[in-house]
């Protein structure tokens, strides 16, 4: 039920600003997750809330107490690393029991707590193993029961799926998501797949070079992302960016190359160039000629299943589409393609925000 | 071909290094009229006497006692200070971490001969002439940087998240080190007490001046003690070096195990 408040938080190492100016507030039971590349200072960030690491200035609020002086151990806080920090020299019983036995629990409430949650993890006929002779899935599970044995007040996760493999990751995810709706502790996840910050969380905060680009529900940021960074970081495959310049404003046609689009329900103020986004979705590829179609060249041919990805060519222009049912191309063949007038996002160059 | 060329080598190699401590092993043997000719090699009439007169005509018993003690006292000690050590330059955030470890080196890197007179006179101002105490003193002081140095690499070869998580988890620093790191390093920890213990079982030029009687003498001042005015007791000198040794060989079995399980750990581990 914690809420978790973050009032211009700053982080430097020596010289080093890692984090800055950081404000943000996440709400009790939430599902929160940061997101970004690697360096953009989303582990640190955990880090602090976790009280591993002192902020520079800044304040960290749980509740509305100021928490940023206090240890992890007097925070609450539950945390699943990424390599899962299992202690090797503890069978998975021992490691699930070790916060309860710092915490000099009696022996009947630590068995029976740490069968509630092997329970639940499904973990029962495991209790007994040391971590080396867990597979990858196993120790992630008791990596979280180790976390949830206790019930925290936070519960911290720091890429925990990345060591997975594909299939169990999406498995993981699914539990985790029935497992924080079953508890209903306030989550804080941290991983650089954007796919992952989307399935997983009631809203994600998009970090680069420690500063929060854009903080909104998974849907938000798939369909109104703040700046071109959040456009072709979230969504996979990445929005096309092409360059435009404004020719008229109302009704809106901005030129690119040698083609004009009227991208619909804008109102600009600026003028000159600007930056159209578009996703690959939107971009429909034909062999037949399309109304308000342009012509262009395959380059490559991408089929992942479900759909095909085409990379296409016009000029000195080159986006990614999707190719319609049933269609069989080549590169280098000739084809049409057309944007969805009213899926265009607007940013502009000098600030690379929307419009 | 090659196996036989390998074999020979690893005999020479063998014979090398045991060849010494099996000829001291051949003159304990011998009686006293056997021990300055050759042949025969091996004792024709072998005989316990030497054995037997290490520990009459000597106080031998008590010098092995203060050595026992005196090496355990050093090799507790020694770990004891150099663990927390090694786990807060390892792992707790403190300034200066390289140069507190250079200055530890730096302190091994004096002669001992040197020292010599200076702690003397610290021993004596202290009272603690001729006990047991100037001598583990001096030995933990001198075992120290080994020590931390050994167990700092150890320690810093633990994933740092796994003291992070028990931090997570409640402990106090204190509690991550006694519950979580210290089992893990065990290995570490094993590998040094039988280097400082043969150290300090070793040592011969502080025990020569720093005891002055059977009360603290250990076992080398003890040996270099035997000969007479008239008379080298090599046999003697030789039975007691066979019986000071097996001590050390016992030790080394005893931790050899978790010595081999710290050296593969890296292995399996996930």
């Amino acid at each position: 039920m914690t809420e978790i408040r973050l009032r211009n938080i700053e982080k430097r190492f020596g010289d080093v600003t890692v984090i800055e100016g950081l404000d943000l507030t996440i709400h009790g039971r939430e599902f929160f997750t940061f997101v970004g590349p690697s360096g953009c200072g989303k582990s640190t960030l955990l880090n602090l809330i976790a009280g591993l690491e002192d902020i520079t200035s800044g304040e960290i609020l749980f509740d509305g107490t100021d928490v940023s002086r206090l240890s992890p151990s007097e925070r609450d806080v539950a945390m699943v690393f990424q390599s899962y920090a299992l202690y090797p020299h503890m069978t998975v019983f021992e490691n699930i029991a070790f916060p309860l036995r710092v915490r000099k629990r009696d022996e009947d409430t630590i068995s029976s707590e740490v069968r509630r949650v092997a329970g639940l993890l499904g973990l029962e006929g495991l209790l007994t193993r040391l971590p080396r002779e867990l597979s990858g899935g196993q120790r992630q599970r008791v990596a979280l029961g180790r976390a949830i044995v206790r019930r925290p007040r936070v519960f911290l996760m720091d890429e925990p799926l990345s060591n997975l493999d594909a299939r169990l990751r999406v498995d993981m995810r699914a539990e985790l998501k029935k497992l924080h709706r079953e508890l209903g502790i306030t989550t804080v996840y941290v991983t650089h797949d954007q796919e992952e910050a989307l399935s997983l969380s009631h809203r994600v905060a998009v970090l680069l070079d420690g500063r929060i680009q854009q903080v909104g529900p998974p849907a938000e940021l798939f369909e109104k992302p703040a700046t071109t960074f959040v456009a072709t970081f979230i969504g996979s495959p990445s929005m096309n960016l092409l360059e435009g310049s404004i020719m008229e404003r109302r009704p809106l046609r901005i030129g690119m190359d040698d083609i004009v689009v009227s991208p619909t329900g804008w109102d600009i103020k600026i003028q000159g160039k600007v930056i159209l986004g578009i996703r690959p979705e939107d971009v429909v590829v034909s062999t037949e000629p399309l109304t308000d179609g342009f012509t262009a060249e395959v380059e490559v041919v991408e089929p992942v299943g479900s759909t095909v990805w085409v990379d296409i060519v016009r000029g000195g222009m080159r986006l990614r589409a999707r190719m319609l049912k049933g269609m069989e191309l080549e590169p280098g063949a000739q084809v049409f393609f057309r944007f969805d007038p009213a899926k265009f996002h607007l940013f502009d160059p000098s600030t690379e925000r929307r419009l | 071909m090659g196996v036989v060329v390998r074999l020979f080598a690893v005999a020479l190699i063998v014979l090398y290094c045991v060849g010494p401590f099996i000829w001291q092993f051949i003159t304990s043997l011998k009686p006293s009229h056997e021990l300055t000719t050759l042949p025969p090699l091996l004792p024709e009439d072998p005989t316990l006497e030497n054995y037997l007169s290490v520990f009459r005509t000597h106080p031998f018993g008590r010098i092995i006692l203060n050595s026992t003690i005196v090496a355990s006292l050093t090799t507790v000690l020694s770990l004891a200070i150099g663990s927390l050590s090694a786990y807060a330059l390892a792992k707790l955030n403190i300034r200066g971490k390289a140069l507190f470890l250079a200055f530890v080196l730096s302190v091994s890197m004096f002669p001992p001969i040197a020292t010599v007179s200076p702690l003397y006179l610290i021993i004596r101002l202290l009272g603690l002439r001729d006990t047991w105490w100037a001598l583990v003193m001096t030995y933990t002081t001198f075992s120290l940087p080994l020590t931390i140095w050994i167990l700092t690499n150890f320690f810093r070869a633990i994933p740092n998240e796994i003291y992070l998580a028990a931090l997570v988890d409640g402990c106090t620093p204190f509690q991550a080190f006694r519950r979580v790191l210290l089992p893990l390093a065990l290995p570490g920890i094993s590998a040094t007490a039988i280097l400082v213990f043969i150290f300090s079982w070793n040592e011969f030029l502080f025990a020569l001046t720093f005891t002055s009687t059977v009360k603290s003498r250990t076992i080398p001042v003890g040996i270099a003690l035997f000969p007479g005015i008239h008379e080298i007791p090599w046999a003697e000198i030789s039975a007691a070096s066979v019986i000071v040794t097996i001590p050390i060989v016992v030790v080394v079995f005893m931790f050899q195990r978790r010595i081999i399980e710290g050296l593969t750990a890296g292995a399996v581990k996930g």
